[in-house]
């Protein structure tokens, strides 16, 4: 049963006031979703903005056979791939070394065990860490132990078998292991 | 079962076992009993879970609420031109003034079809045949003068039977 049904239903009829209530109840999830897979890229809380941005213009076709939770997910996840993209155009025009999807500097830095003090180096490390891993593998990780997500509904907001997400999160877990080996040991 | 075959199931086994089909529970079960790789992997599986799910979470930065709020009232009124509905209603008392206003200019604008003696005064010229040679017209109004003109009411200097 989604919590949400009713305000779901009232938003798609038009009602402003409770699609600010589904605001407010997932603006932190959508904006730390998208912190996680962007390595905190200074776009993203203008990309969180645009997803419920989105989903306001699409909320009259949402159909209830996933979560409003699922599908606001779904859409961030759309709209971080459609902003990689962009952003991989933008660094190819420009010749630009890419940040976070140099896997050999990034590898380093995400082991090295010094300076991670605190809850803002922690995540911090984290990003960096996650921003190594291959784009579908990052999707399938962080929806499931970032975001909490069931290996259904992660299937669903990435329109994939449950076997693929079952995969993509193993092999994830696996090339995250000896990078966040020093966090491990806090 | 062999590595490569459990290996997909470990993650979710690591996370919750119930959540396997019973069979491929009992499947894997079966195969990390007599497999010392495959019980480090789930491990690992759970190590790394355990580092991501103590992620610290972000914090919403102050004005992030009111800013979407404002791109939201601007993505309202954007949708509204789209909505014909809204239309109909927003410029029904619109659409009712300039057909009132089309009227009242047609109506003021009606060709005048006779033009009254008094609006303008005529003289002919006669030739020594005693026949119309030419047709003064003089009028306070230039308006009314051109109307007499372009409506016939004041007929060309040798047509007899205009007037």
């Amino acid at each position: 049963m989604d919590a949400d049904r009713g305000l779901v239903s009232d938003a798609a009829g038009g009602s402003r006031k409770a699609f600010d209530e589904l605001v407010l109840r997932y603006q932190g999830q959508v904006l730390n979703l998208i912190r996680a897979m962007t390595a905190g890229d200074s776009d993203s809380d203008d990309l969180a903005q645009e997803v419920f941005l989105r989903a306001w213009r699409g909320i009259a076709r949402f159909r209830s056979d996933s979560t409003f939770r699922t599908w606001l997910f779904g859409i961030a996840i759309n709209l971080v791939r459609t902003h990689r993209g962009r952003r991989a155009r933008l660094r190819q025009l420009f010749r630009v070394s890419p940040v976070g999807e140099d896997h050999n500097s990034d590898l380093e830095r995400a082991s090295v065990d010094d300076g991670i003090e605190g809850p803002l180096a922690m995540r911090d490390a984290i990003d960096r860490a996650l921003a190594t891993l291959p784009a579908e593998m990052r999707e399938a990780v962080v929806l499931r132990d970032v975001q909490g997500l069931e290996y259904l509904e992660i299937a669903e907001a990435l329109g994939v078998p449950l076997g693929t997400v079952e995969s993509r999160i193993f092999r994830a877990r696996q090339r995250l292991r000896p990078l966040l080996e020093s966090l491990r040991r806090k | 079962m062999t590595c490569p075959v459990a290996e997909p199931l470990v993650a979710r086994f690591a996370d919750d076992p119930a959540s396997l089909s019973a069979p491929d529970r009992a499947h894997l079960e079966a195969h990390i009993g007599q497999c010392g790789a495959c019980r480090i992997l789930i491990d690992e599986q759970r190590q790394v879970a355990q580092v991501l799910q103590g992620r610290p979470p972000v914090t919403v930065p102050p004005g992030f609420a009111a800013s979407l709020a404002a791109r939201l009232d601007a993505e309202q009124g954007w949708v509204g031109l789209g909505n014909w509905r809204r239309w109909t209603v927003t410029l029904a008392p619109v659409a009712a003034a300039l057909v009132f206003v089309a009227w009242m200019g047609g109506a003021a604008r009606t060709p005048v079809t006779s033009i009254p003696d008094d609006t303008f005064d005529t003289w002919t010229i006669s030739n020594t045949a005693g026949e119309p040679a030419a047709l003064f017209l003089q009028s306070s109004s230039g308006d009314a003068l051109l109307e007499a003109v372009l409506t016939g009411a004041a007929a060309p200097a040798g047509d007899r039977d205009a007037r």
